[in-house]
């Protein structure tokens, strides 16, 4: 996070001409979408949202562009408009199904149209059609929505893209449903409507993205504002607004984070719906002994910062445990794994298993997939039948998975009195998966954009596994419909985190009072005043938050039930305008401007999330090999084999190997004859040592191999044990050398060597390469005449 | 079910090494020379230099001419020494005008596609479930013994194995072996010389 700096109006900089809003950039090919547009307003924890979406049309036929994009996902989408030559046409919300058929009914008429649908709490597909050759239009979503507010910070969150997902399951057979490039399968049914295709890092910047927020006085403490991205502040009316600066890339979240005042308990009610503020306790509650499972996802996409930050994050956590607690920690990618020194199964907190399992977290490496479910049945498992005892279950992932309802599905029914935590890490997180399992299972979901932001999150994160302060709240009294309080269930209250429950009214309270458990077994009761809102969507924030808590039910809850379900979130949907899963808006621009009907199709490709690597694509052999011992920080994708077997857009083909890793070999060389060790000798063709060696690596080379030699006379295990060090050694120093200056070739070789090749041959020749290596490193050679570098073998 | 013309991801393939055969200047680099395989060809719909399939007929996707054209293309401007990232901005979004300039098919065209029934995208897809994930069920899968006491089992295999499976699969399983002898848990044999010696 950047802290924000308020310059006066002599300071502000002139507005970049160049790259403002709604410049043309014509040599950023053709690409339909060519601006996005946040304007938003907070008014205390009320916040109002206008995205700006701008198309082009860079073809000389009319155009239908689809852009799967993402919206925070606690907001209610409002409204839709569609402006094209001069004209300006207000969406109106139908039924998804009958929105569709009008949709596509004006397409086919030539005329212009747009629809939104939700695909997922926070990923949305935009369709703008019969866009006349080289013709601009600009479509326009609304979103009303409340701040997350905790420990005083009130959180705006913009998402600007769609990370790629796991997608896991057999393919489906028939069309795909949507114009991504993910194959629907089984257990993600619609993938192909959140796949959108992936633009590789070195494109130009696609888009021009600008961003307003602008910020009531209302409780705000002036300077304390942080930032994910560059900004600038200045004076707006009685308040500030804060600018994005030019020329950012859409390509991660734009977060804002706001000191406010401590917020009051409120009661406050407005044309029948009703907004209520709970604050927990100031004091400290009675902490029972906890049992902890610690589920760390170390997934392929958690490579580089993400990687360090979750192993980070879930030391810290085992760090808070205490004597009287249990615990257990899985790490999971497509299988699921136990530290190797601790008995699977919950164990003692005591010093010597926490440690051995902040040991065991120091040396997870990203790998695989990303198969959730198994990890958490797991957990479950563990934790189910512990009577007594506050069970909480804590994942750590990036929750880039497009499974969310069948992982839901699947593990909620086994959720009982467990409680699960979320921590989320990553520049684009899947936000809005990780707060409803949260929300789910009673606990709380951290979203961390950075290492920087680990920092902050950290001091607080023993808050967020705490026993809470009050639980099994109950509304009574005040002419308030009990049925329609969202969210359901009521959650708990934990310390430094106020609860804003919202719902229908069915009279005209004076006030209402909150009944509780305390920790002490007593009764917390709380009673507070009611006073008009001024917030003009309040019933669509109470619509969306409803509507959120009954597609949760659709999608957990059995078939049967699913028809009744659907019904009333489209009646919810209707009446107060609120977009849905079951509903869409539609805007039809009644101009006849494509007589044939019929456009071309474009689907607008999107930045890789901010911080990823492309994953460096491998031969299939390759990919399934095992990882490193210890490749520190994941910062090595460039020679990470990966795998993510069910969902074909990660992992490059072979082809594109070459580019990193030297010529490939020739097709035709008699496959029985190649051997595993082979296959990756191949694929590690780089050639000779390219610069000069770091003094820094020399040394390290030179300690490294007087060891090896040292237990050059030991047993087979013995040495084989020498190698593994080495190899873990390797992978640790990996990012200092990079930092040193040491070439790309060597950082290769070194990672190869630590992700694991050189236990794949036999011990003696190994051992020779590994000294192969080191001598090399050093600058000299023992035996240079009498045997080739093993990379050329 | 309705019925359109198209080409299955095999028949592209081998209609990309076909065009490429013919005026194909590339000469320095034996990839790109290659046709792209069914791995290559997904990769390349995930990054938008090849449209998704123009259709689906069952489990299997169809393409059509401008899919041809656009995998054409790719593998020309690699052979001109573009970087994939440098094919990508060139390509995406393309028109078919550029495609056919880039692409240089060969004259006469290539053969008309089959006509093949398709089918149509699921309706209210947005009501639909996801599969509840099931355990394994009980099943036949292919297994291998490397050397006593070490068994490979295959369950992902889609097939039995048959001779030249087992003389690679022998081959490339000495390493696995010789790290298996090394670490005490396995009974060394000939298939896996090792150096401790023993017979």
């Amino acid at each position: 996070m950047i802290p924000v700096r308020h310059l006066t109006a002599t300071e502000l900089p002139e507005p970049d001409a160049e790259a403002g809003f709604g410049t043309l950039h014509t040599e950023r090919g053709n690409l339909p979408l060519t601006s996005l547009d946040i304007a938003a307003e907070v008014t205390g924890p009320a916040v109002r949202t206008e995205l700006t979406q701008e198309f082009r049309n860079p073809f000389d036929e009319p155009l239908e562009a689809t852009y799967i994009f993402p919206l925070p996902d606690r907001a209610a989408v409002t409204a839709l408009s569609l402006r094209a030559d001069g004209r300006t046409v207000e969406g109106v919300l139908r039924e998804r199904g009958q929105a569709r058929a009008d949709y596509q009914q004006a397409i086919a008429a030539g005329q212009r149209a747009a629809i939104v649908e939700e695909e997922r709490p926070g990923v949305f597909t935009m369709r703008v059609g019969n866009i006349a050759p080289h013709e601009q239009v600009t479509v326009r979503v609304v979103l009303a929505g409340l701040l997350p507010f905790d420990d005083g910070e009130a959180t705006f969150r913009f998402p600007l893209v769609v990370s790629p997902r796991y997608i896991p399951g057999t393919l489906l057979a028939g069309e795909s449903v949507g114009a991504g490039t993910s194959p629907d399968t089984d257990a993600v049914p619609d993938a192909s409507r959140i796949s959108p295709p992936v633009l590789l890092p070195g494109f130009p910047n696609p888009i021009t993205l600008s961003a307003t927020v602008d910020i009531g006085p209302a409780g705000l403490a002036i300077g304390e504002i942080s930032a994910s991205l560059p900004v600038r502040t200045e004076e707006h009316g009685t308040g500030l607004r804060v600018r994005l600066n030019p020329g950012e890339r859409a390509n991660q979240d734009f977060i804002l984070r706001l000191r406010l005042d401590e917020t009051p308990g409120s009661f406050a009610v407005r044309d029948g719906i009703f907004a209520l503020t709970l604050v927990p306790p100031t004091e400290a509650g009675i902490a029972r002994p906890r049992d902890v499972v610690l589920v760390l996802d170390r997934s392929g996409s958690m490579g580089g910062w993400k990687m360090v930050a979750a192993r980070r994050a879930a030391a810290r956590i085992v760090d808070t445990l205490t004597d009287a607690d249990s615990f257990a920690v899985l790490a999971f990618d497509h299988t699921v794994e136990w530290p190797t020194d601790l008995p699977h199964g919950l164990v003692p907190a005591n010093d010597r298993n926490r440690f051995r399992a902040v040991e065991h977290l120091a040396g997870l490496a990203p790998r695989g997939g990303t198969e959730m479910l198994a990890p958490l049945q797991t957990a479950a498992h563990l934790l189910a039948g512990r009577s007594g005892r506050e069970r909480v279950l804590v994942l750590v992932t990036d929750g880039q998975v497009g499974n969310e309802d069948q992982i839901l599905q699947a593990i909620a029914p086994n959720l009982t009195d467990i409680r699960v935590h979320t921590v989320g890490i990553d520049t684009a997180v899947n936000a809005a998966f990780l707060t409803r399992l949260a929300a789910l299972a009673g606990g709380h979901s951290e979203l961390v954009e950075s290492e920087d932001r680990l920092d902050v999150a950290m001091r607080a994160i023993h808050h967020r596994i705490a026993t809470p302060l009050v639980t099994d709240l109950q509304i009574t009294g005040g002419s308030l419909d009990a049925d329609t309080v969202a969210p359901q269930p009521i959650p708990d209250l934990f310390p430094g985190a106020p609860l804003v429950l919202t719902g229908r009214l069915t009279g005209d309270p004076e006030s209402v009072t909150v009944v509780g458990t305390a920790t002490d077994g007593s009764e917390w009761r709380h009673t507070l005043t009611a006073h008009p809102s001024e917030n003009a969507a309040l019933g669509a924030i109470w619509a969306r938050a409803r509507i959120r808590d009954l597609e949760d039910r659709y999608a957990i809850g059995a078939v049967e039930a699913s028809a009744e379900l659907e019904r009333r979130i489209i009646a919810t949907s209707l009446e107060f305008g609120v977009l849905s899963r079951f509903t869409a808006f539609v805007a039809v621009d009644s101009r006849v401007v494509n007589e044939g009907g019929g456009p071309r199709q474009m689907t607008q490709p999107v930045d890789l999330p901010a911080g990823w690597t492309p994953r460096a694509p491998m031969r299939a052999t390759a990919a399934a090999a095992p990882m490193a011992v210890s490749m520190n920080a994941g910062s090595f994708d460039i020679a990470m084999p990966l795998s993510h077997p069910a969902s074909p857009g990660f992992a490059g083909p072979a082809d594109e190997a070459q580019v990193l890793y030297g010529p490939r070999r020739e097709r035709g060389q008699a496959k029985a004859k190649r051997t595993v060790a082979r296959e990756h000798v191949q694929v590690v063709q780089v050639g000779d040592y390219s610069g000069p060696i770091p003094d820094s690596v020399r040394e390290f080379a030179a300690r490294e191999k007087k060891k090896l030699l040292e237990s050059a006379s030991l047993g087979l295990a013995e040495r084989a044990k020498a190698l593994v060090e080495l190899a873990e050694s390797i992978g640790e120093a990996l990012p200092e050398f990079v930092t040193a200056g040491l070439g790309q070739r060597e950082i290769v070789l070194l990672n190869t060597f630590a992700a694991g090749w050189a236990k794949r041959i036999g011990l003696e020749r190994r051992w020779q390469d590994a000294l192969d290596l080191l001598e090399k490193l050093i600058g000299q050679s023992a035996q240079p005449e009498q045997r080739r570098s093993f990379w050329k073998r | 079910m309705t019925t359109e013309a198209h080409w299955t991801i095999d028949e592209l393939a081998q209609l990309v090494g076909e065009a490429l055969a013919v005026d194909y200047s590339g000469q320095s680099n034996g990839r790109v020379r290659e046709v792209p395989d069914r791995r290559t060809i997904r990769w390349y719909t995930t990054i938008g230099l090849l449209d998704r399939p123009a259709a689906m007929r069952g489990r299997t996707a169809l393409y059509d001419r401008r899919h041809l054209m656009q995998l054409v293309a790719v593998k020309r401007l690699q052979a001109d020494g573009r970087s994939i990232a440098q094919v990508q901005e060139a390509l995406l979004g393309a028109d078919d005008r550029t495609l056919t300039s880039l692409a240089r098919l060969p004259e006469p065209a290539a053969p008309e596609p089959a006509a093949r029934a398709i089918d149509t995208a699921p309706a209210r897809f947005w009501a639909a479930h996801p599969a509840r994930p099931t355990p394994p069920r009980a099943a036949l899968v292919p297994s291998l013994r490397l050397a006593d006491g070490v068994t490979l089992v295959l369950d992902g295999a889609p097939r039995q194995l048959d001779a030249a499976d087992l003389v690679a699969i022998a081959d490339a399983a000495t390493a696995l072996l010789n790290v298996l002898h090394d670490r005490g848990l396995a009974t060394p044999t000939d298939a896996a010389p090792t150096e401790g010696g023993q017979a």
